[in-house]
Parts: structure tokens; sequence; C-alpha cells
């Protein structure tokens, strides 16, 4: 059981990232390969919120998702919007993240640092396994956000457009949709969820500036198993990661978890090449 | 039209800027007079090992100074020739190649990067260069291989051998063993094996785990299934504070013995806020350290040391990270006893143990090499075990 | 007017020349003693810009998100260290087993890449950077696991020790050759053929391309440069270690490719110099590294959206038009005369019964049509009446559910696409499918991809086949251009036509197959009058030569005048069947057809667009 929660709550960061990556993609049908740098920024301005200014956890948390959000905005105008083409856009966020990785670096240092959750940071056991209070806040926050995301996109006019624009931008364009301001609504979102998630994050994984490459592929890799565009499919998809991961090193041995999770992906991909919980296309004619 | 020109402009701009930026230094000569060049890999972002690379410079500036100080090698005033890779192997091979087809260096230091060492060294010994190797590999301990190489750090034996004495004192019989995946832990987790073994212990279980996971509760899982009286670990960085949060989340009451790397982790060292110090985690931590880690008041070359690291830049790490600055003094006392700063005279002088006892090193008091072998035969005292506390310079207890 | 003149005298040397002087150049730098530095720099720009070039061809070319060659740049790397600590150290014997070892590395992760999309595509393939570490340390005692490989030996050529400079020397050969290689291709109906895969793979199926086979060609060659490229940097340094195959250095490559232009051969040159250069100097900024290379990436790619090569071509472009090089009229000229049309056999093609529901709505049922060679037979219904599904059933995009469809007799399976398209039969589409930069007399030689083979190694080594079937490509191409009044426009690129000359394209393109059977899938939509008039003067030659051609058409004089047999559909069967003089005269397909054309249409039945993707209409 432990092993199962370890599997999860690692899992739950890969799917926190897989979320991210996925607004933007709804939103842009692009990829915003910065997200886990704006995560590991986020854990670092908890780190700063809760240590260096000693704010209470509600105003730490305030502080990760307003600054993250500013950042993602100045992405979206610097690195996003003046590139039209989506390959262009892969080089310019790409470059963003390594720029936030270095910045981390000379803001922050190199070594990892301790960042303090909420309340106890004591391990608990549950149903006959052990897991930190934050490990849980992990899991839960990842299911919590897929949960909501996804009543909101059913139920709301925004969310629907989203949906629209990934489908079709000149059909939303003639629906009277903000194709431009919405993309950039969906970057804002994503720095205020990726500061919400970096103080989650950290406790977890230490504020570290390298975090961020650890992150990015296999954020992506979950979101390939559990099929582009459907947030449960990330969510499942991050689960899976992180079990796959656990359960290689503990029965394999380390240098199998990846290669574990590499043949996961092809498997699920050669059988369902939308992923699990893709939108099943029929034939591309 | 505008726009895509002003855009031009910019890139031809920023084109031009660039080479202006890397301003190749010159390689001194070898008359008396000109500097005595000692090349090191350098730089400032090596990702994780970041502070180990940048200490080690320091530690290499602050032994130049301190030579200088007292007349320089041989009279020629050394000038310590920084190679910015980062800890790169491609690069730091690019930079040493550059600067020999200017100006072969008189030696060579590589402070921190097993990797680094690895793809230098045969060009250094193909050109007959000094190499004073603080990242150990086993080509450069060897004189057979490379006669003008030597490693300073102390051995993965003298490491995993430190650990017997505390065995013995604590009566632990079964062994566990958790190490990274670098080339240096590898050698540990093999080494830790058969030297506790063929001391009588019973290694109930060896486990590795991938320097770059998040999460290490597998290995801690199926190495606690093995019941083990203690845990041996290797870790830097944040997979030291990942196995110590694993081992607290399984509630295992396990007594842990990190090795010399997991002291000179800061997150291991410091006081909240930077660091872990006076977290449950670190209840049954106790580390391996070089003697000199311990503030001795009575350690002159030591505190010598420290002051003149301290004066220049910081000490991130422990005196471990430190050796750059024995590699200097090392080189210049092999100068003087040979009188002579050709490559083979200074390697001949370094085997003799008088010369190197006699050098002021600061990390390890005296580097006994021989003829056979280039690695130091340090005494099995060389480390002990401490409480985890604050280091601070370097050292623990230190006066600051 | 001087600059024009000076422009001329620039255009009027190939472009590949002026590659050819950097290669000479680069071949005579060791006299102009360059210092080590610039030889180092020159050979490490190189050896990226193969694994670049590699990225070029199945990315940029081939349009598969198969980014993984920094993988096999590693295995070519570990291949030729292990097999030189093994004793083998000529370079040649080196360069084949590294390029053989990231061949089978290519094939075999390209194999999920034949049934995956785009960005699963690109995951999986970069996922194998990230398995490099792994698979180095479990092979730890061959490959010398994190510490790096050693005791790599010098490299020799038939047993010379290879100096420094020979070394330079070879890294230079080897890239001239692989660039020479890789334009040949390009430029040749494999180039070609990459592109069209790329812009639609419903569209190199329909000229008798295997996808399958095609993707294939890609990923390999896509690996080859990457494959010498880790033989020549094993050899260069003596020394393999993992920093080499690194995501940076993974990301480094993409973003030379991208920087550089994907869609360009020596593109891949100029990004990799840029990037290279750009990683070399930035260590000069110390802790600002990592900011600087960012800032790089993000700068560059702002400002060369499209890549260097993409900025450049409007350029020559406007210059070639200011120069006068490229006709500006773009008028279509007319039916030509001559005898471009050669006697063909047509086949008889016979549709029984055929069935086809999409979920629960059914588009066709049981629809039975017969086309004579030397006939046009013409299928028209009200939108939505299942015209088009039907060609694509005859095509074998779709499977029918029930029914038999025949050729001569022998009965058509629901085999491949291409396979159908191999029996002769060709077709054009509602919405041209042009891929971009391709000019108009190669769109027309590609459909005789199927006509006449010419190999992928004839197509590199540019062998007396090879030369012979491209004379015949293009002298073919070129009088069917004649045939259908675009033969003035043979030079010019495809995509940029108006749609009436792509229209015509496409039946020029589908006559370059030499067909039994022709499907016009709406060819005189849009086309303006004199437009029309020369199609149907073209068709009806292409008929008189024997052919047998199926025409979807709304416009109903054009299909009165032309067809010899009519067949009429209406929700999803056959209304009618006759000759124009039938059919016109029968008030059921008066009534049905020209009456209220659009009751009865079916707004959800999958219409082929330009993407060729699955839309509703």
């Amino acid at each position: 059981m432990t092993l199962i929660y370890a599997g999860l709550s690692l899992g739950a960061v890969y799917a926190l990232v897989a979320i991210g990556y996925n607004i933007v993609f709804v939103a842009s049908r692009s990829f915003n390969f910065a997200q886990a740098q704006l995560m590991t920024i986020g854990a670092f301005v908890a780190y700063t919120g809760h240590v260096t200014f000693g704010l209470p956890a509600i105003a730490v948390v305030l502080l990760a998702m307003i600054a993250v959000m500013l950042i993602a905005s100045i992405e979206e105008r610097i690195a996003v919007r003046p590139v039209a083409d989506h390959q262009t856009q892969l080089i310019t966020t790409l470059g963003f993240g390594t720029m936030l990785t270095g910045i981390a670096q000379l803001v922050w240092g190199s070594q990892p640092l301790d960042v303090p959750f909420v309340g106890a940071k004591g391990a608990i056991t549950l149903l006959g396994g052990r897991l930190y209070t934050f490990e849980l806040g992990l899991i839960v926050l990842a299911i919590v956000l897929v949960v909501v995301i996804h009543l909101y996109n059913r139920r709301m006019m925004s969310g629907l457009a989203l949906v629209a624009m990934s489908q079709d931008d000149e059909a939303a364009l003639l629906r009277g949709i903000n194709v431009r301001k919405l993309a950039f609504a969906a970057f804002a979102v994503t720095g205020l969820l990726a500061g919400l998630m970096g103080f989650f994050i950290g406790p977890k994984t230490f504020a570290v500036a390298t975090l961020g490459s650890a992150l990015a592929l296999k954020g992506f890799v979950a979101l390939a198993i559990g099929g582009f565009g459907s947030f449960y499919g990330g969510l499942a998809g991050g689960f899976a990661v992180g079990l796959v991961e656990a359960h290689a090193a503990r029965y394999l041995g380390s240098e199998f978890s990846n290669l574990s999770v590499f043949l996961i992906l092809i498997l699920v991909l050669m059988i369902r090449p939308t992923g699990l919980f893709g939108q099943l296309q029929e034939r591309t004619v | 039209m505008k726009v895509r020109q002003a855009r031009w402009a910019a890139l031809a701009a920023a084109v031009l800027i660039l080479p202006a930026c890397g301003a190749p230094d010159d390689g001194g000569s070898n008359k008396a007079s000109e500097p005595f060049v000692i090349m090191i890999s350098g730089g400032a972002d090596a990702g994780p090992v970041t502070d180990q690379l940048r200490t080690a410079l320091t530690a290499a500036r602050a032994g130049v100074a301190t030579v200088n100080e007292e007349g320089g090698i041989n009279g020629r005033e050394v000038k310590l020739l920084e190679s910015p890779d980062n800890a790169n192997p491609t690069k730091a091979l690019s930079a040493l190649r550059a600067q020999i087809a200017k100006k072969k260096p008189d030696a060579y230091l590589v402070g921190a990067g097993s990797n680094v060492s690895a793809a230098i060294a045969p060009i250094l010994n193909q050109n007959k260069i000094l190499f004073v190797n603080a990242a150990n590999i086993a080509a450069t301990g060897d004189p057979k291989q490379h006669p003008l190489a030597f490693n300073l750090a102390a051995s993965t034996q003298v490491v995993v051998e430190g650990y017997l004495p505390m065995f013995e004192a604590n009566g632990y019989k079964k062994i566990g063993v958790l190490h990274g995946n670098s080339a240096y832990a590898k050698t540990f987790g093999k080494l830790a094996e058969s030297v506790f073994k063929g001391a009588g212990y019973d290694v109930a279980g060896v486990e590795e785990y991938d320097s770059t996971a998040l999460d290490m509760t597998a290995q801690i899982s199926t190495l606690r299934a093995a019941g083990p009286d203690v845990v041996v670990f290797n870790a830097y960085g944040a997979p030291a504070g990942y196995v110590l949060k694993g081992i607290t989340k399984l509630g295992w009451d396990v007594p842990l013995l990190g090795d010399t790397s997991v002291s000179s982790t800061p997150l291991i060292t410091q006081e909240p806020p930077v660091g872990l110090l006076g977290s449950p985690d670190l209840k049954h931590l106790k580390l391996e350290v070089t003697k000199s880690t311990v503030y001795d008041p009575s350690a002159e070359a030591t505190n010598k040391a420290v002051k003149a690291m301290t004066s220049i830049g910081q000490i991130k790490g422990s005196m471990n990270n430190c050796l750059g600055y024995d590699a200097i003094l090392l080189v210049a006392a092999a100068a003087k006893s040979a009188n002579s700063t050709e490559p083979e005279a200074m390697a001949k002088a370094l085997e003799d143990p008088s010369v190197t006892s006699a050098a002021g090193t600061a990390v390890y008091p005296t580097y006994p090499f021989s003829a056979d072998s280039h690695e130091p035969k340090l005494p099995l005292d060389t480390h002990s075990f401490a409480e985890p506390g604050p280091i601070v310079n370097g050292q623990l207890n230190s006066p600051k | 007017m001087t600059t024009v003149k000076w422009w001329k005298t620039l255009r009027a040397v190939p472009s590949w020349a002026y590659a050819a002087m950097l290669g000479v150049f680069l071949l005579v730098l060791p006299a102009l003693q360059p210092g080590y530095s610039v030889t180092r720099q020159v050979q490490l720009t190189l050896i990226l810009a193969l694994v670049v070039s590699g990225l070029n061809l199945s990315l940029g070319y081939a349009g598969q998100l198969a980014i993984g060659q920094v993988a096999m740049y590693a295995a070519g790397a570990y291949t030729a260290g292990i097999i030189s600590v093994a004793g083998v150290t000529d370079l040649l014997v080196q360069l084949l087993a590294a390029g053989t070892a990231a061949l089978v590395v290519g094939i075999i992760t390209g194999i999920p890449g034949l049934r995956l999309g785009s960005w699963s595509l690109a995951m999986t393939s970069f996922f194998l950077v990230l398995l490099v570490p792994d698979v180095v340390s479990i092979f730890e005692e061959h490959t010398g696991g994190q510490l790096g490989l050693t005791g790599i030996q010098g490299a020799t050529l038939f047993g010379y020790q290879l100096t420094p400079t020979d070394f330079y020397l070879s890294v230079v050969v080897v890239a001239i050759l692989w660039f020479a290689a890789f334009r040949n291709i390009i430029v040749s109906r494999h180039g070609i053929a990459f592109q069209m895969l790329k812009h639609s793979p419903v569209l190199a199926s329909s000229v008798g391309m295997s996808v399958f086979r095609v993707k294939l060609t890609g990923y390999a060659t896509g690996a080859i440069p990457a494959g010498l490229a880790g033989a020549l940097f094993a050899n260069l340094d003596l020394f393999v270690s993992l920093d080499a195959f690194g995501f940076t250095v993974a990301t480094g490559a993409l973003a030379a490719s991208i920087l550089g232009g994907s869609v360009s051969v020596y593109g891949a040159l100029l990004g990799a110099a840029v990037v290279e250069f750009a990683s070399s100097r930035s260590d000069s900024f110390q802790e600002y590294s990592l900011v600087f290379f960012g800032l790089f990436l993000l700068v560059g790619g702002v400002l060369l959206s499209g890549g260097v090569a993409g900025a450049v071509r409007p350029l020559v472009a406007r210059l070639d038009r200011a120069a006068g090089l490229i006709g500006a009229d773009r008028r279509s000229s007319g039916a030509g005369e001559g005898e471009a049309v050669h006697r063909i056999d047509g086949g008889l093609l016979e549709v029984t019964g055929v069935s086809k529901a999409f979920g629960g709505n059914r588009v066709l049922t049981g629809v039975s049509l017969r086309a004579e060679p030397g006939r046009v037979t013409a299928l028209i219904g009200p939108n939505g009446s299942g015209k088009t599904t039907m060609l694509n059933l005859i095509c074998g995009y779709y499977r029918r559910d029930v029914g038999e469809i025949t050729m001569d007799g022998k009965p058509i399976k629901t085999a491949a696409t291409h396979l159908i398209a191999r029996l002769g039969v060709a077709r054009t589409f509602q919405t041209p499918l042009i891929p971009r930069s391709v000019t108009v007399r190669d769109v027309v030689a590609s459909g005789r991809y199927t006509v006449e083979r010419a190999s992928f190694a004839g197509a590199i080594l540019r062998t007396p086949r090879f030369r012979a079937v491209r004379r015949r490509d293009r002298q073919r191409a070129d009088e069917i251009l004649g045939l259908v009044g675009l033969g003035h426009l043979a030079g010019t690129e495809a995509a940029t036509l108006p749609l009436g000359m792509r229209r015509m394209l496409e039946v020029a393109r589908g006559l370059a197959a030499e067909p039994k059977v022709l499907l016009l899938d709406e060819a005189a939509s849009g086309l303006d009058e004199a437009e029309v008039e020369t199609l149907a003067e073209v068709i009806r030659r292409i008929r008189d030569a024997g052919c047998t051609i199926i025409l979807v058409e709304h416009n109903f004089g054009l299909v009165l005048s032309l067809a010899d047999e009519i067949v009429v559909l209406a929700r999803g069967s056959v209304l009618a069947v006759g000759p124009p003089s039938k059919i016109a005269n029968d008030p059921r397909v008066r009534d049905e057809y020209l009456g209220t054309s659009d009751e009865g249409a079916r707004p959800d039945e999958p219409v082929i667009t330009a993407a060729g993707q699955e839309s509703t209409s």
C-alpha cells in the first residue's frame, strides 16, 4: 500500500503538469513547454513566502498563484503571441522555460530548499500504508482540479468556448469568441494553477531549479497515455506513470523504471493511438 | 516591412556583440619569469553540482593566492586558467585542446566532475601535463597508465573502510546499502558490499536509485524488508532529502550512516530555513566526515586555508569539496622539492611522502602517494562520524 | 537595374554550387591555419548539422514528429566507440557500423510511429532520449556507464593513422557527401513523396505510394546521418559520455532544425552553426549561461519564425520576380495541341450493391454502377447524396459494408488505398491536395510514382537509370502540362496557383499516372468559363484515348455535354441511369436534383477537406 501511495503521489505531480499542458493545448492546440518550470517557480515562491516572509499559508498560496500567473502572462506575450506556428512555439516556450530555470538558479541557488507544508508535516497511516499529509494533499489536489476543470468546461460558456476554439479557430471566431483573449486567459489560468501546484509539490520534491526538466517530459508522457486534450486522461496517465515507476524501481531495479514507463507508453498507444481517454476519430480521410 | 527589418537589425546586432563577450585567455610561457599556468575545469552552472564546482574553484583560487604570497612556484607567479566548461566533458576537452594548441599549461586540475577527468586524462597524458585530480577515477590513480596524474580524494576504499569501526562500536551485524547511480555512487555501492562482506558483516541488501528520481520509497521498502541493523547511504543534493523523508515516512527507526557526499549537502548540514537540521528526519542520522571538516583550533593549516577561501568566496559544502586548495599547494611543494617545474620531476617529488606531508595541505594532513599508486594511502582514521550539525565555512562547530 | 542584373547572374548559378563552394572552403581551411578553436568549432558544427539534417528529413520534409535523433546519435557514437575499443579503428568501418546501428534503432523505434500521429509520436521518440542513460547503464561493462567510455583508439583509414588535420578533413568530407545525398533525395521524386506524405497521407496513397513504406523510409534515412555523426563524435574526442546525449543536446538539435528552417537542406547547417556558436558562447556568461541560452531560443524563435530558410525564400522569390525570372503571366493558355495523350487501356469498373453507413447513418444503400472504357460516366445528385462517398469507397478510403467492386471483372478487395491506386485508379479531390513548395512540374510528375519505379539508392547516386526516369518524368509532365494549358507555369510553386489551375493540375497529375480509371471529384467547381471549356476538352481527349472516366459534378450543363452515361444518386440510392438525353428529360431527376437541391442532404456526411481530415460540411 505504501508503494501504491508513493506511486500515486508521484503520479499526481505528473498529472498536475499534464493538466497545465492540457489547458493550453485545449485553448490553442499548442504546448507550453515551460509549464513544469512555472510550477518550479511556484514552489520557490512558496518557499520564499513561507520561510523568508513568514506569511500564513493562505497568503503564501495567493502569493505563489499571482506571481506565477504574472510570469505565465509575460510568457504568453513574449514567447507565444509573436510566433504564429506551433512548431516554433515549441522552441520559444522551451527557451522561456530554460530562462526560468536559469533565473531560479540565480535567485535561489542550485541546492534543494525544503518547502514547509500547512499544518503537520508528519506521515500518517492510511488503509495499511504510510504516506505524508502533503502527499495525500497532492493526490487530492490533482483529482479535485480535474473534476472542477471538467465541470467548468461542461457548464460554463468560456469553457465551451475553449473547447470550440481547439476544434476550429475560425468557427470560434465566427461565434464571436475572442481567440486571442482566450489564449491569453488560458496561459494566465495555467500560471495561476501552476502557482497553486508549486505550493503542493514543493514539500514533496523540494524546491530545486532542475525540477522543471525532470517533470517536463514525464508530464507529457502522462498526457500521451491519457490522451491529449482529456483532463481525466491526464490524471489517469499521471497515476499510471507514477505507479509503474514505483513498482518497476521496487521489483526490477532503478534503471528499469524509465524503460517500463516507455513500454507502457508504447503499449497504450499501439492499442489506442489517441490515448486512454482521447477522442477516437474514424479514419482520417 | 519595417518591423521585419527592425527584427533583422536586432539579430545582426546580437550576433555582432556575441563574439566580443568571450575573450580567450592566453597561456604563459616556460621562461622562469613567466607565470606557472594551472588550468582548471570550471564554470558557474553545472546543474545540481554547481556548488561543488564553484567551491572547488574558490578553493583553487585560495590555493593560488596562498602560494603566490609565499613567492609562487619556484619564483614563478601562479596563474589559474579557468576553462568555463561547466563540468561538461566535451567542452572541457575543447578548451583544453585549444589551450594546448596555443600553449601547454603547466598543470591541470579537476575539482569536481569525474567524467571530465575521464575525458581529459588521456589528452593530458599524451601531452605530458601534470594532472592533479580531485574527482578520482581509477586510471589517474595508476602510474602505469598515467604517470603524471594523481588522485587527491580519499579513495572509495578508504571511505568505505571508514565505516567498519562504527559497525564494530555499535554492534551492527546486518548492513543495508543505498546508493545513487553516478559513477562514484556505483563504485561506492560495489565496494561497500565487498568490503563489508570481507570484514565478516552480513550485507542484507544493496539498492540503487536514479539520482534524477523524485521518490525513493520503492528502494527503501525493499531494504526495510531485508531488515538491516543499519543503513549506509550515499547521496548528494535533493536525493539525500528524498532518502531521509522516505525513511521517516515509513516510520522506520533504523540508524543511518551518510557518506561524505551526504555531509557535503547543504540541505543536511544547514539550519532551517535552508536545510533540514533539527527536523525529525535527521534523528537517526550520523554523517561520515573528513577529520578536517570538524573544526579544530589547533589545526593551523586547515584554519589558514579556510580563512583564505572565505576571504574570496563561499564554501558551499564541506572541506571535502576544497581539495583544489591542497592541489595547488602540493604542486608548489613538489616543484620546490624537485627544484624544477618539469612535469616528470614534479611527479617524482609527489611520490615522496615527506614532500606531501610538508606541503601544508588543509583537507588531509598528508597525501601518501607512492611509485606504485597515485591514490593517497590515507590512514583508516581519516574519517570520523558526527551528529548532523551546521556546517559553516566548510566545517562543523566552526567559530564563524 | 544593376542589382537586378547582379541577382540574375547569382541565380544563374545553381544553388548547390554555393554549398559546394562552402565545402571547398572548409576543405582548404586547414591550409589557412585558422587555429585549433576554429577547426574544432567547424567539426562540432558539422557533427551537429548531420544530426539536424536527419531531423529536417523526417520532421521537416516527411512531416513526422520523430524527434529522437539524439538517441540514434548516441547509438552511433557508442557503437563506434565500442568497436574501436575492441580494435576496429578504420573510419570507414566505424561509419558503416555506426550508421547501421542508428538505422536499426531508427527503424525499431519508428515502428510505433507508423501507427501513431503527431504528438504521440513526438512523445515516444523524445522519450528515447531519456532512455539513453538507462540503456548505457544496463550495458555498463561495454559502455563505461556514467563515467563515460574511454580507451577509444585514434581513427585509421586503410591502416594509416589519421592526424587531427586528416580527421578534420574526414569530417568535412562525410558532411559534404551526406549533404549531397540529402539534397539528391530531396529534389528527387522521393523527396516529393515525403512532402506529399506530409501534406496528406490520403494524397500520397492516391498516387500509389505506400504510406507505411514512405514513413519508414523517412525514419530510416533520418537516422543514418545521426549515426554517422555519432561515429565522428566518438573519434573526435576519443571519449563518449552521456553528457553529449542529454536533454539539452536534444532540444539544441531541435532548436537548430527549427531555427535553420526544417524544410530545407542547408538550413540544417545554418541552424547547427547558430546553436553551436550560441552554446559555446553561453559559457562565457558564467552563471547567466542558462538564462542566455533560453533567451537565445526565445528571441531566435520569435525573429525567425519559419526558420532562416523560411525567411530567405520570400526574399528570393521577390527578387526573382523583380528580375523577371518568374513569369508573371498566370493565365491559363487553353488546351494545347499535340500527342500528349497516348493510347490508354481503360478498365471496366463495376460497382454492385454497395452500402455504407457512418455510425447509424446510412449514406449509400445498394448502389450499383458500371463505368466503361472510353466513356465518361457522370455521377450526379444533390449535396450529400453520397457521390464522394462512392468515390472514396472505390479508392478504398472507406470500407464498404456490403457489395462488390470489380475492375475488368476482377474483384477489388477492400485493399489498401495505394494498392488500388496501383491497379490503375487515379483521382482528383474536391479540395485540391497540392503540397507546399513543390513546383507545378513536380506535382504532375508525382503522378508517375508507380508508372516507372526509381530506387532510393539510385536517387542518391544519380544512376543512369534514375536520370533516365527523371528525364521521362519531366518530359511527360511537360507534355501533359501543355495539354491542360499550364505549360508556361511548369516552374512555379504549385500551391500558389489559383483554385481553377490547381484543379486542372490535379487532373494532369491523375493523367500522368496513366490510369485505367480516372475519378474526377467536382473538377469544374470554381472554374471560370474558359477554364471549364479547357477542362471539358481535356476530359474528352482522355476519354477518346480510351480511359474510363467517372465524373462527379454539379455543373449540369457540363455533365450533359460531356457524359456518355449519367448515374443520378439521391439519398444514397440510384435514382436513374441513362444517357444525357434521357436523364435531362427525366421528371424525377428534374424534380429532385434541379428543383429542391438541398432537400435530403445529409449534413453529417464526411467529405474530404484540404487537410485530408474528416470534417462535417
